[in-house]
């Protein structure tokens, strides 16, 4: 039987954020893979391989705003791209505007609603979710 | 989240935010990195946010801005309060990791420094506050004094056990001050160490002329300050 489970990528320089929302997410059912820094991102096929993107913004090499602008614009990146991040939220949504991606999650709400938001999305009820159509 | 990854993340928490303290109280001194405060105090606002330690991540987020202005302008005052804030976080999450022990029935131990006593002799309010605050953070009693008399004053009224002493006091050499803080506390033998700016090297030079019992150089951060006197005390006793 065939895993369908959604698959999300997560990319933090946190290595403990990255455990405790891969933890979360999996246990909501999902199945997560991370990436702490460039070289981690650059091994894993971003292209089709997953069903939502979440990326931090501060980040040591480089801001998750001009990552995702990359994923999206230059590798063709489909699927959903959101900012996860502790930066107020007007400054988010600036930032995920700027780099037209589908938008923001703030850290600042808690696991819960992390997972209650990625739920939504995959769910087809925030944007993005058309991408996950064949 | 379930409350089983809830409390397994609770503890791990508590350490990577003490880690990321710690690092930011060590680069607090002139030849720190305030961008590493700025970094350090970033992430764990969102750790803390995430898990849930609300106060925690509004805290950090306090001394986030504070070093952003400290990148921005270099202003002491900005330093002064990531300071604060650092400090604030390391009594908080010492608090929560004494609960932490006693909800596992590891009883919280008393501090090996309760009740230690030490006499701080600079002349510099900025500098005394800061380091005194530190070891007051670590659980030792601290007193300052500003020049000889008020520290040979403390010597008999204070009865410290360890006496942490500034190189340059405006009107005494550091050889003399020494010398009548030994004979101050006698018959009683306090360590005297010396604090200062000055490279390791020079320190022991400036230490053994002295006739001080050892040093700890301020260019190694707040953080190893503290670390020398614990070590320094550790060979006394209560």
């Amino acid at each position: 039987m065939p895993d369908e489970r959604k698959r999300i990528l997560l990319v933090d320089d946190s290595e403990l954020l990255l455990e405790m929302a891969s933890a979360a997410l999996s246990e909501a059912g999902f199945e997560v893979s991370t990436a702490q820094d460039l070289n981690d991102l650059d091994r894993i096929e971003t292209g089709d391989d997953h069903d939502l993107i979440l990326m931090d913004v501060q980040m040591p090499e480089l801001f998750g705003d001009d990552v995702a602008s990359v994923l999206r614009h230059v590798r063709g990146v489909r699927a959903p791209i959101y900012l996860l991040s502790d930066l107020d939220e007007a400054e988010l949504a600036q930032r995920a505007a700027n780099a037209q991606i589908e938008g923001y999650i703030s850290k600042r709400r808690g696991l819960e609603a992390l997972v209650e938001r990625v739920n939504a999305i995959l769910a087809g009820s925030e944007p993005g979710a058309e991408r996950e159509q064949p | 989240m379930s409350d089983d990854l809830r409390a397994k993340f609770r503890d791990r928490f508590i350490a990577v935010a003490q880690e990321r303290v710690k690092l930011g109280i060590q680069n607090l001194s002139d030849q720190g990195d305030a961008a590493v405060v700025r970094a350090e105090l970033h992430s764990l606002a969102g750790e803390a946010a995430l898990i849930g330690f609300d106060d925690i991540a509004n805290t950090a987020r306090t001394g986030e801005a504070a070093a952003e202005e400290w990148v921005e302008r270099g202003e002491a005052s900005s330093q002064l309060a990531c300071a604060r804030v650092l400090r604030q976080l390391a009594r908080t999450l010492r608090q929560l990791e004494g609960e932490s022990a006693s909800e596992t029935g590891d009883a919280a131990r008393p501090s090996q420094n309760a009740e230690r006593r030490v006499l701080i002799v600079d002349d510099s309010a900025i500098v005394a506050d800061q380091v005194g605050e530190a070891l007051g953070d670590a659980g030792l009693e601290v007193r300052v004094a500003s020049d000889l008399s008020s520290a040979l004053e403390a010597a008999s009224t204070f009865a410290p056990d360890l006496a942490l002493v500034d190189v340059t006091i405006p009107g005494v050499d550091s050889t003399d001050l020494c010398l009548r803080l030994a004979d101050a506390f006698a018959p009683k033998k306090v360590p005297i160490l010396l604090l200062s700016g000055l490279s390791d090297e020079e320190l022991e030079v400036r230490a053994r002329s002295a006739g001080a019992q050892g040093h700890i150089s301020k260019r190694h951060g707040l953080a190893a300050v503290v670390d020398g006197v614990r070590a320094a005390l550790e060979g006394t006793t209560p």
